[in-house]
């Protein structure tokens, strides 16, 4: 989405706003649905019969799961203890069967739709050392916008179900919109049916408050996308599309500016969304917490795609942990080995089927997979290392906890990250290999000094606003480290502060975005998963 | 309703109504600043081709050709001139969305008093989507209405001096809006014949209702002010498709407007596809220009009542040191 795009979808989302609140409070939710179903069908066509599609059946598995629970409740009633386990565990059994098929249909949609080409490329590359060169063509279909994402919803819904956690919704209508609701399609965040269904049938008033913070965010948000991401987005396109082109220096910048440019556009785009949501009294879950304050990659990912790493641990980490061959495992490690390595290496094990998801939920490429596998490695190396770190810092009468090495942890973290992300953004695995040993192998310091890395579409000027723009959010950012909301100060500020605040930031993504006739448009890069 | 709650909804009505206009002015500050005060490219107008008939003197142009790449690589106003006296202008951008059209009409129309439109097909025939042509047509429609949208960028090129200074567009384009193109890439594959749309999706033979909003637009703006509309179908292999023709014919037939299929006629024309265009047939260049002007002369002739200005002897003067300008430019390319 571009600047254009995105006041389009403002000047939407505040034509639904408007008829959102002249909408008794009672039919509301009709009004958020039919917004969303527009949004959809203008975004994606025909394709919007594979989120119907999707719907169907997790209202279906729902509806299943909430009849065999009801069931078990009015037979158990009458019997003994042992009968009532008996019981329980055929409808435990029925009940793993629905959900085994639900999510076997969610998945197989984006499996075909978003995983064929990968597949038939990977078949191809298996047999042509057989002969078969060119009888396997790669397979692509359109995507349906958010498909991953309301994925992983209708899947996080179909899983609680069945645990209990709630009761399966009976309105089939309320379910659609609970997993098309506009603001979420298109980067999300992943949201959670108890979390979002309460606030989405409310029917939330008008308040001046609301109106205010909802208009930072979004501002915000689109400063942060148009302003700085997309600017940053020009060199760092060009040298990791040429990078045989540059020196290390130029390669090490654009990788840092491909950092900035991940991170502001999937929190720009966040941003706005949850504004827009907020607009209409929505709170989404949060995404994003100062990701590049952490001291480890762990906590990295605990602030980075909130929403994807928690349904990664609820839905995926803890079932793992949880199964029969892990809990086997683990005891045959508590068994087997010391303590230290009983508890790293199932622990291990359940990690890397999660990263593996990761990487592959990001994209049907084997360059995603050793994404999340990087990942994981560092993960897991953190764990084997950990008492040694522990051991050396008590020996030596390291305080882990000072300034200096929690700056340390920093910098290690960020540099680590941005590895991560020159992994991700690079075009190929190899590709990676090359920039990396360019990065490492030649520094010359004289493309600074002479420019040169400013003749690649991101010149001095655009340096100046990226640099103004990274401090103004590093300020802020320490804001919200330190528990401040920021929104709700200025929404409570007094009207001069409020309107320069507002008029600022329109002025700053009008003046200063990098939209038009001299800039490329950027597409949200997580609107590609 | 209760007093203090219509107080309270007046109060917000006015904080709303100043937080608009102070935004207002600030932005008309700021795009006062911004927007281009020479029509030149370096001084940074957009598509300075495009822009050049704001320094033609006042009511000096008859006919005014307008549409995208097509247009300006199709004809040759000073040819017209030198061949029938006839004074004309091409109005095009590259890649233009329609509505850029009607509002290059309507800058024009303040200072020029045309007796003749030509609109080129190519831009009412998009290979796009209805949804990508609203998309693009309101961007355009943004840019052309709210400037500092297409000019907020040039904070990082001009001079403080510039900020306030008085608009002077004083730059001609020496060829009255057409691009000279002297070398030429053969169309290899159907050399003189009449293609039928090499490109899949220009086949469609549809006219978005987008296109045809703003087409009638145009036609209003021409009818209102006296100024008779021609569509013309410049040759093109790419873009060629006699369903799109067909699709066309009736859409002008609806609106009334003369249509003039060059490339059903390309062979009158004397359109020789090995030397005539620039880029394998997708657009002419100024050979083809100058047969394609050569044969829209003989149209103008026969059907409308175009004054020969020559004896004008101060508008004559300048229109002759043009074309003496540029002739010598393309002279010898054109034998």
């Amino acid at each position: 989405m571009n600047f254009y795009s995105y006041l389009q979808l403002l000047s939407f989302a505040l034509v639904a706003y408007v008829i959102y609140l002249i909408t008794p409070k009672k039919f509301r939710w009709i009004i958020l649905l039919t917004v969303s179903t527009a949004f959809y069908l203008w975004n994606s066509g025909i394709l919007t019969v594979f989120l119907l599609a999707s719907a169907l059946c997790t209202f279906f598995a729902g509806k299943v799961l909430s009849r065999f629970q009801e069931r078990f409740n009015e037979e158990k009633k009458e019997l003994a203890k042992e009968e009532k386990k008996k019981l329980k565990a055929y409808y435990t059994k029925q009940k793993k069967l629905v959900v085994l098929i639900a999510v076997l249909l969610d998945l197989g949609m984006i499996l075909v739709l978003k995983y064929t080409g990968f597949f038939t490329d990977c078949l191809g590359a298996l047999l042509r050392p057989f002969g078969f060169n060119s009888e396997i063509q790669p397979l692509s279909f359109a995507l349906p916008l958010g498909i991953s994402y309301y994925t992983l919803q209708s899947i996080g819904y179909i899983v609680d179900t069945y645990r209990g956690k709630y009761k399966a919704e009976t309105n089939f209508a309320k379910l659609t919109l609970f997993l098309s609701f506009f603001p979420q399609m298109t980067e999300g965040p992943i949201g959670r049916y108890d979390h979002l269904m309460p606030q989405l049938t409310a029917g939330h008033g008008y308040s001046d408050e609301r109106f205010i913070k909802a208009a930072t965010l979004v501002l915000w948000g689109l400063c942060k996308k148009t302003v700085i991401s997309d600017r940053a987005s020009y060199m760092a396109s060009t040298v990791f599309n040429n990078y045989y082109n540059f020196g290390g220096t130029s390669v090490l910048i654009a990788v840092l500016l491909y950092t900035v440019q991940l991170y502001t556009d999937f929190s720009g785009c966040i941003d706005i969304m949850t504004g827009i949501a907020y607009l209409f009294g929505v709170e989404l879950s949060p995404n994003f917490r100062q990701p590049f304050f952490s001291k480890s990659v762990g906590e990295f990912w605990r602030r980075w795609h909130i929403s994807l790493g928690t349904w990664f641990k609820e839905y995926v980490f803890y079932p793992v942990s949880l199964s029969k061959p892990f809990m086997s495992l683990s005891k045959l490690c508590t068994a087997k080995m010391n303590k230290y390595w009983a508890s790293i290496v199932p622990t291990g094990c359940a990690l890397m089927v999660v990263w593996l998801g990761t990487g592959f939920w990001h994209g049907a490429d084997i360059k995603y997979v050793v994404y999340g596998l990087y990942y994981f490695l560092i993960m897991l190396l953190g764990m084997f290392f950990e008492p040694l770190f522990a051991k050396i810092s008590a020996k030596l009468k390291i305080d882990r906890k000072s300034h200096i090495c929690t700056g340390f942890a920093i910098f290690r973290t960020i540099v680590l990250v941005c590895i991560g992300m020159m992994l991700f953004r690079a075009n190929t695995i190899t590709d990676f290999g090359a920039m990396l040993y360019r990065i490492a192998a030649c520094q010359d310091l004289n493309e600074i000094t002479s420019g040169y890395f400013l003749t690649f579409g991101t010149d001095w000027q655009d340096m100046i606003v990226i640099n103004s723009g990274l401090v103004l959010m590093l300020i802020v950012g320490i804001l919200k480290e330190k528990g401040k909301d920021v929104t709700g100060i200025i929404a409570n500020s007094k009207i001069y502060i409020k309107w320069s605040v507002l008029m600022g930031l329109i002025l700053a993504v009008i003046i200063l975005g990098a939209y038009g006739a001299d800039y490329k448009s950027v597409d949200n890069i997580y609107a590609q998963f | 309703m209760k007093k203090s709650k219509i107080k309270s909804y007046l109060l917000r009505i006015i904080k709303l109504i100043c937080f608009f206009g102070i935004l207002g002015v600030l932005l008309y500050m700021f795009q006062c600043m911004y927007y281009p005060k020479y029509n030149t490219k370096e001084k940074g107008i957009y598509d300075q081709n495009a822009h050049a008939f704001y320094a033609e003197p006042e009511n000096s142009l008859d006919v005014v050709f307008m549409g995208n790449s097509e247009a300006y690589s199709a004809f040759s106003p000073l040819e017209l001139w030198n061949r029938q006296g006839v004074t004309s202008y091409v109005v095009a951008q590259g890649a233009s969305a329609i509505c850029e059209i009607n509002h290059n009409l309507s800058e024009l129309l303040k200072t020029q008093k045309p007796k003749l439109v030509f609109l080129e097909a190519d831009v009412i025939l998009s290979p796009h989507s209805d949804k990508v042509l609203l998309e693009k047509n309101t961007e355009s429609e943004l840019e052309t209405n709210i400037p500092l949208v297409r000019y907020h960028n040039r904070w990082k090129y001009m001079s403080p001096s510039e900020w306030f200074a008085p608009v002077e567009y004083t730059w001609k384009s020496p060829s009255k809006g057409q691009m000279i193109i002297s070398y030429s890439q053969p169309y290899k594959s159907r050399e003189l014949e009449l293609p039928d749309g090499a490109d899949e999706k220009y086949k469609n033979g549809k006219i978005s209702p987008v296109t045809k909003y703003y087409v009638e637009k145009i036609k209003s703006v021409c009818d209102s002010n006296n100024i008779k509309l021609a569509i013309v179908i410049i040759p093109n292999t790419l873009t060629g498709s006699v369903k799109n023709y067909n699709a066309l014919q009736r859409y002008a037939d609806s609106l009334g407007v003369p249509l003039l299929n060059l490339q059903k006629d390309a062979q009158k024309v004397g359109l020789d596809w090995t030397r005539d265009t620039r880029d394998g047939g997708v657009h002419l260049n100024t050979k083809g220009a100058y047969k394609v002007t050569m044969y829209i002369g003989d149209y103008i002739k026969n059907n409308y009542d175009i004054p020969d200005r020559r004896n004008e002897k101060d508008l004559a003067q300048l229109w002759d040191m043009d074309f003496i300008s540029y002739r010598k430019a393309v002279g010898a390319y054109l034998k």
